[in-house]
């Protein structure tokens, strides 16, 4: 039942994996930031950046030695049993923040597209459509975000480009009171979005490469490597034009401050007089890439627990339960509130002692 | 094949049940004039594009109309404006925003506008603010007098006759937010045209006094 669909190029791994860490929170980050830290707010986010690259080295490292299938090497190592506590572990995790996801999205669209229209509305046909990519397999997932990535990336980069003029360099420079404290809390919250980087445990055994690449040394490392950093680059950019336009007492109080950057931004020429429309069809693009990731490694670890394997069953679950939560999760702000807390006290924990077990268990061998 | 069916099937379903509004159901505000009443009531005054006449005019230009509606604040403006009106409120396309000099003079009342604009991201950031000599409502009113809809003429009108930088409700916020000074051009009427006529500075926070209007010296010579 589940078709060999599921080879990914490096090319392809670097998109994913730069799509997947940047998009949840690309567009509030300058809140996030600025919210605790002020004027202050570039520490943070190159603090909480840092982290995020020693966080993702030890997971390459723990993926160097799974080598292929993450869930199968769990029970190879842990036995049945632990390894479906493991897993069921992720898959609840992976529930809460595809939830939180559809919601980010939902409040996009509800806020600038469909006003007045339902949730349920909105939000079937994009569980129907990440349901879809998810089904067909990891390299048609792969191939969807290889392209998308296109659309996503530049029309961001033409938007900040032209809003370049009216930036006052004035409001990069910190000033007012320095708090330890706040900043310290700041760069927790900062490497707590970067929680999707886990992903990249289930990248293993699914990367195609020739024989000469085998021999160029760690590949997927490499690529991952670059999306990592081209994701914080893209953070910094983005933060520095945000409040470089509006200044730091009007991005903090905003739901998605880098929204209002488009409507600064103009072409010349009033080819398009606002360029909104473009950032929401980036966020759009993006939301969807990393709901289909949990959808699609949610699906692919719980396949050995599921009679027959059928992919279908699992999706549908998945994507009900999933669906379901959003609705209870209400208002965003509220989510928001709640979910932070969530990722500093179970969620990341979690996604950092499981990977741990695994790099600290000698590794036994295959029968 | 059974799949792509029951996909196609929610689809259509869903495209049954979603709330739309058509554009001739939507009421879109092209100008917003702000003002303070004496009796401590703001007043806004609108100019929509008047849809319905779009076919009638052959291309001389959109027609519009104007509505006046007092309130305590801008939500009660706005829950006002659906009791006795049946087409959605759209504000989301504002291309000008006026203050009216009564509405500069009250610190107090000045920064809660500041406030529900800032609160507001529907307010586009990227509208021209501009001050009135007196009131707001008798310079929004001239587009229903004027051929073509007025905010267009504001925007011509800022592009060749105003010289300093483009002044936005995004200017306006930050400057307010951050302490920075802003000036604004002030118009007035005259002989049934918006007339550019100097520049105010804009109140600061905690700031008692407003500044007197900085005059053009074309316009006092006339």
């Amino acid at each position: 039942m589940f078709a060999e669909n599921n080879r990914l190029s490096i090319p392809q791994v670097k998109r994913m994996f730069l799509i997947e860490v940047f998009s949840t929170f690309s567009l509030t980050m300058p809140a996030i930031v600025t919210r605790e830290a002020g004027y202050y707010g570039i520490y943070p986010l190159l603090i909480g950046s840092l982290l995020a690259g020693v966080y993702l080295l030890f997971l390459l490292v723990v993926g160097k030695k799974v080598g292929g299938n993450y869930g199968d090497y769990l029970r190879e190592q842990f036995g049945k049993g632990i390894q479906t506590v493991m897993i069921l572990l992720y898959l609840l995790r992976f529930l809460i923040k595809s939830a939180y996801t559809a919601l980010i999205f939902i409040t996009l669209i509800q806020m600038n597209l469909l006003k007045g229209q339902g949730k349920i509305q909105i939000l079937l046909p994009f569980l129907l459509l990440c349901g879809f990519v998810a089904y067909e397999g990891m390299e048609t997932r792969g191939r969807i975000l290889e392209l998308l990535a296109f659309f996503i990336f530049v029309p961001l980069l033409v938007t900040v480009f032209l809003s370049l003029t009216e930036v006052s360099m004035v409001e990069w420079l910190p000033k007012g009171t320095f708090s330890w404290e706040k900043i310290v809390r700041t760069s927790g919250f900062v490497f707590l979005t970067y929680s999707p980087m886990e992903f990249v445990l289930f990248y293993g055994g699914n990367v195609s490469m020739s024989e000469e690449m085998k021999k160029q040394g760690n590949q997927v490392g490499r690529a991952v490597g670059k999306g990592y950093a081209l994701a914080v680059v893209f953070h910094v950019v983005l933060f520095l034009t945000t409040i470089g336009l509006f200044g730091v007492q009007m991005t903090k109080d905003s739901m998605f401050p880098a929204f209002a950057i488009m409507e600064t931004a103009k072409l010349p020429a009033d080819f398009i007089s606002r360029l909104d429309i473009l950032l929401i069809a980036f966020w759009v693009f993006s939301i969807f890439g990393v709901m289909s990731g949990y959808s699609t490694y949610g699906m692919w670890l719980v396949k050995d627990m599921v009679k027959g394997k059928k992919k279908g069953i699992i999706l549908t679950v998945f994507l009900l339960l999933s669906g379901g939560l959003t609705l209870l999760f209400g208002n965003l702000a509220t989510a928001t509130d709640w979910f932070f807390r969530y990722l500093m006290w179970i969620d990341v924990p979690i996604g950092v002692f499981i990977p741990l077990l695994v790099f600290l268990k000698k590794k036994r061998r295959r029968t | 094949m059974k799949k792509e069916i029951i996909a196609v099937f929610i689809l259509l379903a869903l495209s049954f049940v979603q709330k739309n509004v058509d554009i001739e159901d939507r009421n879109y505000a092209i100008i917003l004039g702000m003002d303070l009443k004496q009796s401590g009531q703001w007043q806004a005054t609108y100019s929509f594009a008047d849809l319905s006449k779009v076919a009638q005019t052959k291309g001389k230009g959109a027609e519009s109309v104007s509505l006046s509606i007092d309130g305590s604040n801008m939500e009660a403006i706005q829950k006002k404006y659906t009791t006795f009106q049946d087409k959605v409120f759209e504000y989301g396309h504002l291309k000008v925003l006026l203050i009216g000099r009564e509405m500069m003079k009250d610190p107090v009342q000045y920064e809660q506008l500041i406030k529900e604009l800032k609160k507001e991201n529907e307010y586009s950031r990227n509208m021209l603010v501009f001050c009135a000599e007196k009131d707001a409502s008798s310079i929004v009113k001239l587009d229903e007098k004027t051929t073509g809809l007025l905010a267009d003429s504001l925007k011509r009108l800022e592009e060749r006759q105003i010289l300093s930088k483009t002044v936005t409700l995004k200017t306006v916020l930050k400057g307010y937010l951050e302490g920075e000074q802003v000036k604004v051009p002030v118009l007035r009427v005259y002989r049934g045209n918006p007339q550019f006529i100097g520049y105010q500075e804009l109140p600061m926070k905690g700031q008692e006094k407003l500044m007197p209007i900085e005059e053009l010296k074309t316009a006092q010579k006339k």
